[in-house]
């Protein structure tokens, strides 16, 4: 029976159409069970108060301030550490090495380098810094990690927000007198700071989100608000990850949901901070 | 005398245009250098583990067992684990997330495609540990229910949540090269009397066809490197096995798994390495592919 | 397509997501705990007697050289073989040391040294997660009593000891013997290894609360474990798979099951690996077939109400 080409097109189209409910599905259902089983756990206890111990030892108990607090903390650190050396690294090799041929190759190892998989970068993370560096378990290896791991991210959108510029604007800041610097400080980067911005947030999202650096660099159990960069420390995700683990499930399972929707929380208001800069800026400067 | 000052003032710009285009040029250095270190890294530590235990054993090995005190060193169960989740995962990824992609780039209309473009987006950074959350505690269940396998946490849990994760990613990038392909390239075959499936088959897919591949490849390489949502999914036996509906482990559970009990130096360190070498290297092979595909795809665009 | 059309239908979807959500219940319908016994002996239950259980082991602390007495370790260690120490080694689910290898431990712990390594801050202990649980009680009140903190970390026995090996912290909990090659490295890295018993657990074997078989010989569970035996019908039970959970090669548990029951040789490589007590108990709740060790704590914790009232019967 040969469909008319009409059908066809309908038949495929309904498929179509389905495939994306599917994916809205799927999508939906993941987070309202974390919505549902978490928010009833979400107190203003749960949020000030560190992991506590039950009656039989499971840190089932009290909140998740320590780990909130050693996710922010592990945020900045990697603000402080990766978005200087990423952004200004990205800069010189944009404006003053763009022209060289090797600057290519060069642009697609690092953009390969943003795939590697974050247990490698756990893996360099223990040889250099836990062990040859000395530093030990502690916060400071695994924000260095994890700075590693969203350099490359950092640096490839850096450089997208950079060519996204018209040249015209680059050669007429030239034309006129201006140095090679004076025409980025003043022109080249307030055009592309939107771009960088919001390339600076998605990363620190990535960074805060990930598991697996923590869980070989430094994570504890019981860890309170580190009170140096050399202490160990506890986080959110790896919170989740140990009440899934934890004894006493009944009360355990909820905890991990509520963290999980705390842990939601934090990251969609980056990534809608992110969105609505990108957005913004790209009204402002239209050119 | 203007001259004089006029001069002082350009050696003193000159001075801080070179000042500051020298610690630019540190920081650039510096980030190359630190990103050829994983390589080499890798690599130097790597090394020694295959002089003594050689590549055969670890390339056809069917058991991976280095702490017992009879250690075997193969890596095939660690390589198959992955290749299964990934695989099977990609095989549902893939085709809902292009009919995910062809509604959202062509028939969606613009009210509907400015909130679901950037929900999906959006959806693509959620950290992992939560879907290995839901894969644990409620994906593994429901496949209980359904397929009563032996093992409730199973290859088959990987790879659905797998496939989740890679959806998001796999959309993003392809929507993009679909919107890409210039409108009268649509215009002309419209003209010719096509309908619009027609149209989307012929025209559209085809000119995209690079940047769809490249989302294929960037998909993967993302479900390659998971670790936490696996770790949580997929019951960790180092088996050999192809049956999807045993335990596995990949080989990044392994290296999370097997890390921290390796003690600094000793030859199970150096064999995990390896095994974080090998990975690295499918991992690069498979974004290298994603570049070039792109990057050529990008030059007949321009 | 009606916009409307696809915004109800959204909704429409989430509200179906939220009563799933909502009716997806968590339930834990618990494990039965088998007795175990030796050759020819009698069976015994971990839960009734654990000093003629066969598969008894001590808990170990293991820390670089005795501390001296001012350090914040020495205080540790002292506040563990207190009264209270040992009454949250009950509150845990296991069996506190005896009177003689208490004074054993205290002696050994007042024989006098110039080891100065440990300060009198904050102390860190990293290893068994059988311990884990145990050890978070002490730490919690050791805190409350002494303000010192412990920081814990359970990445598994074996870990533990190579952190400590590595000189990455203070002291290593373990629920295995430290083993010979591991003396050697520690040798190697100037650690002088010292070994304090801290408590006693008795590995308990789980199974899934519907199983009709209430023993097993620890000859069985060798057979069982290597793969020897794959149907519980072949140690008297229905015709159903049996379905292998235990810990993972970091775990102390992994090491001490397979030297005391598997007399050394490997496990099965069906057996499916786990970070923690507790997963192993989520799943062998779930699986017909199901068996697992975990330490007793656990297992008590998480016993099926049939199976306790059965045990209470006797």
């Amino acid at each position: 029976m040969m469909l008319s080409r009409k059908n066809k097109e309908r038949m495929f189209f309904w498929l179509f159409r389905g495939c994306a409910a599917a994916v809205v599905a799927f999508l939906t259902i993941i987070i309202m069970f974390v919505i549902v089983n978490g928010a009833g756990t979400i107190t203003w206890d749960f949020l000030t108060q560190n992991p506590m111990p039950n009656d039989t030892g499971a840190l089932v108990s009290g909140g998740i301030l320590s780990p909130i607090i050693g996710t922010l903390m592990l945020m900045g650190l990697v603000l402080a550490i990766a978005i200087p050396i990423g952004v200004f690294g990205a800069v010189f090799l944009v404006e003053y090495c763009g022209s060289y041929k090797w600057s290519r190759y060069m642009w697609m190892t690092v953009n390969n380098l943003a795939g590697v998989p974050s247990i490698v970068w756990a893996l360099l993370g223990v040889g250099v810094f836990v062990y040859y560096l000395a530093f030990g378990l502690s916060l400071i290896s695994a924000a260095i990690t994890l700075s590693l791991m969203i350099l490359p991210i950092v640096m490839v959108s850096t450089k997208e927000a950079l060519e996204a510029i018209p040249s015209s604007i680059y050669d007429a800041s030239i034309g006129l007198g201006a140095t090679k610097w004076q025409t980025i400080l003043h022109h080249i980067l307030p055009y592309s700071a939107s771009g960088i911005i919001t390339g600076i947030i998605l990363s620190l999202s990535r960074a805060g989100g990930e598991t697996a650096p923590l869980l070989l660099t430094g994570v504890a159990l019981n860890a309170t608000i580190p009170l140096s960069i050399f202490d160990q420390f506890q986080a959110l995700p790896y919170y989740i990850y140990m009440m899934t683990s934890a004894s006493d499930r009944a009360n355990a399972y909820p905890m991990a949901y509520g963290a999980a929707l705390v842990l939601i929380i934090l990251m969609m208001i980056m990534n809608l901070a992110a969105a609505t800069l990108r957005s913004r800026y790209r009204e402002k400067y239209k050119w | 005398m203007d001259t004089k000052i006029y001069k002082r003032e350009n050696r003193a710009r000159r001075y801080a245009e070179g000042g500051i285009t020298g610690i630019l040029g540190a920081c650039g250095i510096l980030s190359v250098l630190i990103l050829a270190l994983v390589f080499i890294f890798l690599i130097t530590n790597s090394i020694p583990f295959f002089q003594s235990v050689g590549l055969v054993n670890f390339f056809t090995g069917t058991q991976w067992d280095p702490f017992a005190s009879e250690a075997m060193w193969g890596v095939l169960p660690l390589l198959t684990g992955t290749i299964l989740v990934s695989f099977v995962g990609a095989i549902i990824a893939i085709p809902i997330g292009l009919g995910c992609t062809i509604y959202l780039s062509e028939l969606a209309d613009s009210k509907v495609k400015k909130i679901l473009k950037p929900a999906i987006e959006i959806l693509a950074g959620v950290p992992s540990v939560i879907y290995g959350l839901f894969a644990a505690l409620v994906l593994s269940n429901w496949i209980m229910e359904i397929f009563d396998p032996s093992y409730r946490l199973n290859a088959l849990n990987g790879a659905i949540i797998l496939a989740i994760m890679m959806i998001p990613i796999q959309v993003s990038v392809s929507e993009e090269a679909m919107n890409a392909v210039p409108r009268n390239l649509r215009e002309a075959s419209y003209a010719m009397g096509a309908t619009r499936w027609e149209t989307i088959k012929s025209v559209i897919i085809p000119a995209a066809l690079p940047g769809i591949i490249a989302s294929i490849a960037l998909a993967i390489g993302r479900a390659v490197g998971e670790t936490m949502a696996v770790l949580m999914a997929t019951g960790n036996a180092s088996q050999f096995s192809f049956d999807i509906l045993t335990s596995v482990r990949t080989m990044t559970a392994a290296l999370a798994i097997d890390v921290p009990e390796a003690a600094i130096g000793s030859l199970q360190y150096q064999g995990l390495f390896a095994v974080g070498l090998l990975l690295f290297i499918i991992t690069f092979v498979i974004n290298l592919i994603a570049d070039m595909v792109l990057s050529k795809y990008q030059e007949t665009y321009k | 397509m009606g916009n409307k059309l696809i915004a109800g239908g959204f909704v429409v979807l989430v509200v179906l997501s939220t009563v799933l959500a909502m009716f997806t219940s968590m339930s834990f319908p618990g494990v039965g705990v088998l007795n175990i016994q030796d050759g020819d002996e009698l069976s015994y239950s971990p839960l009734e007697n654990p000093e003629e259980y066969p598969i008894t082991r001590p808990l170990y602390i293991y820390t670089d050289g005795v501390p001296a007495e001012n350090s914040s370790l020495y205080q540790w260690l002292e506040y563990i073989y207190s009264d209270d120490g040992q009454l949250y080694v009950k509150n845990a689910g296991f069996y506190p040391v005896g009177s003689e290898v208490k004074d054993k431990m205290k002696a050994q712990l007042n024989s006098g040294t110039t080891n100065d390594k440990y300060g009198n801050g904050e102390i860190t202990q990293s290893g068994s997660t059988t311990l884990g649980d145990l050890s978070t009680l002490w730490a919690n009140d050791f805190q409350k009593k002494y303000n010192i903190h412990v920081v814990l970390n359970t990445p598994g026995s074996g870990t533990g000891i190579t952190n400590l090996i590595n000189g990455f912290v203070d002291a290593a909990q373990s629920s295995r013997e430290i083993k010979d090659v591991e003396l050697e490295s520690a040798k190697n890295n100037n650690v002088n290894v010292t070994e304090w018993v801290v408590a006693y657990d008795a590995l308990a074997i789980i199974v899934h609360k519907d199983n009709p078989i209430k023993n097993l010989t620890v000859e069985d569970l060798k057979n069982i474990y290597t793969g020897t035996y794959t149907n519980w019908s072949e140690v008297g039970g229905y015709d159903h798979p049996i379905v292998l959970y235990g810990r993972d090669s970091a775990s102390g548990s992994y090491d001490y099951f397979k030297e005391a029951v598997l007399d050394g040789e490997s496990y099965s490589i069906k057996m499916q690996q786990f970070s923690s007590n507790s997963l192993i108990v989520a799943e062998v709740e779930n699986n017909l077939g199901g068996i697992g060790y975990v330490g007793v704590g656990y297992a008590e914790e998480s016993l099926a109400d049939e199976w306790a009232e059965e045990q209470n019967g006797h």
